[in-house]
This record gives C-alpha cells, structure tokens and sequence, in this order.
C-alpha cells in the first residue's frame, strides 16, 4: 500500500541532495565533514554546504588546521552564504584563525558572518572584511585577553548592502570636531547594536549615528571605564525601536536632528547601576513619546528610587499618555509581583494605566550579546 | 464562486485526507502556510477534500497543532521545545518528511535544526542508519577516508 508512486519519499537518503545539505547546515562544521564516511554520496556533500558553523559545543577547540583545512577543500564554485564562528576557551599564541576567517568570507561573497570569542591577542583586522559588497549581516564580538583593550573600528567603510551589524568592544574614530560618525556609508542598515564601545577621543564623546533606514538600535555597556560616550545624536527618521542596555544609561535621552515621530518602542534592559538626575529626566521626556515600553525589574526599581529622593523631579514627572503597552521582566516574576506593581503605580502616577500592562522573564534579556558578555564576567 | 459573501477566509476550514483514509481540518489560513496543500486547494477548489496520499494519521494532527498555534503568531523557543520534547528521532524524521511533501516552510526549518541537533551526538552507525543510507565503502576504502579527513576525525567518540 505504500510504494504507489516511485517518486515517494519514505527514507531521509532518498531526498534530494540540496535538502540533505539543508539539515547539515545546522550542524557544526566538523561532524559535517564527518559525514563523509556514511556513504560515497556522501563523501564530498558537505563540501557544498553553504552555511557554515565553525564551533564546537562539547568545549573543544577549534584549531587552525581545522578551519584551514575545512576552508580549502571546499567547494568554491558553491556561494557562500554564512560563517559562524565562536569560541569560548583561549587560542593559541600563534593562532591566525580568525584573520583567515575573515579574509575567506570578504573573498567569497559572505552574507552573514558572525565571530565571536574572548581570547582574541594581536588581532590585526583584515581591511578586506570592511570592504566587501556582498556583507548583509555582520557580527563582531572580539574581547581581547587584557579586557581593557579594544580594537579600532575602521574610519572608512565599504558595506553598501550591509543591513544589520553588531558590535562588542570596539573603540570608533572621532573626527577634529570631537564627533564619531562612524556607519554613516551604511546606507541599508536597518538594524544596529553596539555594546561596551568607546570613542577615540574622550573630550566631547559624541557619537552620531546617521542612518536612514535604521529602524532598530540597542546600546550599551557593562561598565563605565568601557564606555565613554557622553552624547548620541541620532539622524535617523526610520527609527522604531530603541534599547538600552547594561549599566543603566549613562548620556541621556538622544537627541535627534528630525523629529523622529516614529519612535515607538523603549527597551530598558538594565541592571543595577546609579544614573544622574538630568540624564533620567531625559529619558523619561523620551518615554512619553513611545507607545511600547519594556523595563527591567532592577531598572524600573533605580527610577522609582531616584523619584522618591527627590520632590523636584517628582514635580516633572511626565504624563505617559502615549504608552499603551507595558511590560516588566523579572527573573523571579512571582516573588516580586506586588512591589513591581506598586511600583510601577509610583512611576504612573501623572499618567492613566496602559491598556497592557504585564510581568514577564525573559531568560535572555532582549539582546543575547549583553547576557553572554554579563555571563563572562 | 459567487457564494464569497461575508465569510472570510480566516473562518473557513479546509478537509483533508491522510493516505490511511482519515479526515482532518484545518483553518484555511493554515492552510496557506503549506504549499502543497495550498496549490491542490486552488487546482481542487476549497469545497472539496484535499487528498494528501503521502501524509498519515499518526502525523498530520502534529501538523496541524503547529500551523494552529502559527496562525495565531505564537511560535516561541518554549513551544517549539515542548513540541519535539516527547517525540523520538524516528518521530520527528516522519513529520520532517511530511513537512517536505507539504513545502510547510516554518515547521521543515524547525525540524531540520531539531534533526540536526539530535544527530550531533550520535555515531556514525547511528546516522547512517537513520537517513537510510547504504555504506557502500569497503572497510579499507573507509580507514583511508578517515585518515585524509583526520583533522576533523580527532577528538571524535568511536561508535557509541
């Protein structure tokens, strides 16, 4: 009754090559190469694999000779549509791993590379990786062994068609005014996180960020001596969703060169932390023009504290008119639940209730970048 | 089909039947979603009982409890690990299948990582014998392989 026609697929060996690929592409790298012993069909299939996940979850090491050898015997006629690579434990001193990373994915035609590690020493970054017109997504997550160090991000860059792009410790260049504009050639970027970077130049520690299309931002730092932005001025009209993370702020609300009526979603997704009365004034005039808000439960505690302490800035506390959703995550929600509602009745106190109002726990906070670099600390 | 009138096409369901002869409804919306079922609706028509030769019983209605849920925008990491969490590796490769013959895009990526990740840990007997595949390597023709590949052999557990 069941073989009625020939082209019925009953065994996953009888399905097309390309979708055998499909479900390798979600291992990694090396028990892709593995399959290579499961039969001849399958000895050079996973040369053709076009995502490619270079890390080893059982805490080995990827080595050099690894990815050297992986990135050559594969099949360069195949586009290359991602690389991944991340790695928690220490590479080796003399290790050139990551540069050749980059300079394969710039010279194939990557779309989407993600690097991430915490042991990087010496690394030179290849010019190559920031000149490349195929580059859509790009992550960048490289914490040096001395965690004070940080590497430069290039004063000009090539990525016309690059939409989305995360950045961990770098340090941008400022220009004679004092001012760091560093993404303004990224004409397509739509969505943008920068956590634990700096500015070259202390003085006036002003980053400006001026993308059309940008619609979402997420910004932070896990620590003061990180970060020494002072100001952000934001170009961005297309801008829906901004959130802060780490620390609790420390420059108040942006300001923004076009009346960005599109702002409609905060996030505050921070831990404990002092924040300046002028600075949380701001934020909260910022508050009172979104619709969306999601605060932490430690955040929402800092702002009700600073409230209480002072009758002045209770006095200028804002109307939320605009704000229709609400949402405070906790880690222990059920622990929690009246105070967090007592104090959020606190913060609303010139303002009528949002229409949704909910206690959540997102175990991994809104950005997985700032939970992974809070976890290595 | 002049009868269209007020009822929309979120209400309307759609009747289909497994090979095993089993009928099954599902929201038109859902529909939708699985390509295959949604080309033989408009080559059918949608009044008529979609016959689906390739997908049976035992699978269809975890299909369909995962478009019910997709409709309504809800596809979380926690719904989708409860999904897979009681079912077993032979399970899961006959709804991948299915999600295949369907051309159910969401559900075939999901369950695509999910077989992944369940073969991670496995042995090389063990995958083979999971996708079916012949070893048509002599013993002599596979040690050299291995040893070629050696770099990514090492490290490795021998058959578990």
């Amino acid at each position: 009754m069941k073989r009625q026609k020939k082209s019925e697929i009953d065994r996953l060996s009888d399905l097309p090559d390309h979708l055998l690929l499909h479900i390798m592409q979600f291992m990694i790298a090396k028990h892709c190469v593995q399959t290579c012993v499961l039969s001849k069909r399958w000895k050079n299939l996973w040369k053709c694999l076009t995502n490619i996940k270079l890390f080893d979850p059982y805490k080995g090491v990827i080595y050099d000779e690894f990815v050297s050898q992986f990135l050559s015997c594969r099949d360069n006629s195949v586009p290359l549509h991602s690389i991944s690579y991340k790695n928690d434990e220490i590479l080796p001193k003399t290790t050139n791993i990551l540069v050749e990373i980059m300079e394969y994915a710039a010279s194939h035609n990557v779309q989407q590379l993600e690097i991430q590690t915490d042991h990087i020493r010496n690394l030179e970054l290849p010019p190559s990786i920031f000149n490349c017109d195929s580059l859509t997504s790009l992550t960048l997550f490289l914490r040096g062994v001395s965690k004070s160090t940080t590497k430069m991000f290039p004063k000009s860059l090539n990525l016309p068609a690059l939409k989305t792009l995360t950045l961990v410790h770098f340090t941008f260049f400022t220009s004679d005014n004092g001012y760091a504009e560093p993404f303004s050639t990224c004409n397509m970027l739509n969505e943008l996180v920068i956590f634990d970077c700096k500015l070259q130049d202390d003085a006036q520690g002003v980053l400006c960020i001026s993308n059309s299309k940008l619609s979402i931002l997420a910004i932070g730092t896990m620590n003061r001596r990180h970060s020494n932005i002072h100001k952000v001025i934001l170009c961005t009209p297309k801008l829906k969703s901004l959130t802060m993370m780490g620390i609790p702020p420390i420059f108040p609300a942006p300001s923004t060169c076009s009346l960005t009526n599109l702002l409609e979603e905060l996030n505050f997704d921070c831990s404990y932390g002092s924040m300046g009365e002028d600075i949380l004034i701001s934020w909260l005039h910022l508050i009172a023009k979104v619709k969306i808000m999601t605060l932490s439960y430690k955040f929402l505690k800092l702002m009700v504290n600073i409230l209480k302490n002072n009758s002045s800035m209770r006095a200028q506390l804002p109307s939320f008119v605009k704000l229709k959703s609400l949402k405070v995550d906790a880690n222990y929600p059920w622990k929690c639940n009246k105070r967090i509602r007592e104090m959020v009745s606190y913060l609303l106190q010139n303002s009528p209730p949002p229409a949704t109002f909910d206690i959540i726990s997102l175990l991994n906070g809104i950005y997985k970048v700032y939970k992974q670099t809070t976890e290595a600390h | 089909m002049a009868q269209e009138a007020s009822s929309s096409t979120s209400s309307k369901t759609i009747s289909l039947k497994t090979g095993d002869g089993e009928i099954f409804e599902i929201e038109a919306s859902a529909a939708k979603q699985m390509k295959t079922v949604q080309r033989l609706i408009d080559d059918l028509g949608d009044d008529i009982t979609i016959p689906l030769h390739n997908v049976f019983s035992k699978e269809l209605p975890k299909i369909i409890e995962y478009y019910k849920k997709d409709i309504t925008g809800e596809i979380t990491k926690d719904f989708e690990a409860e999904f897979v969490k009681d079912l077993n590796d032979d399970e899961v490769k006959v709804l991948f299948l299915a999600a295949n013959y369907l051309d159910a895009n969401k559900l075939f990526e999901f369950l695509s990582q999910n077989i992944a990740d369940r073969l991670e840990s496995k042995s090389v007997e063990y995958v083979r014998k999971y996708f079916g595949v012949e070893n048509d390597f002599t013993p002599e023709e596979e040690s050299k392989l291995r040893e070629e590949r050696a770099w990514s052999f090492r490290g490795i557990k021998e058959d578990e």
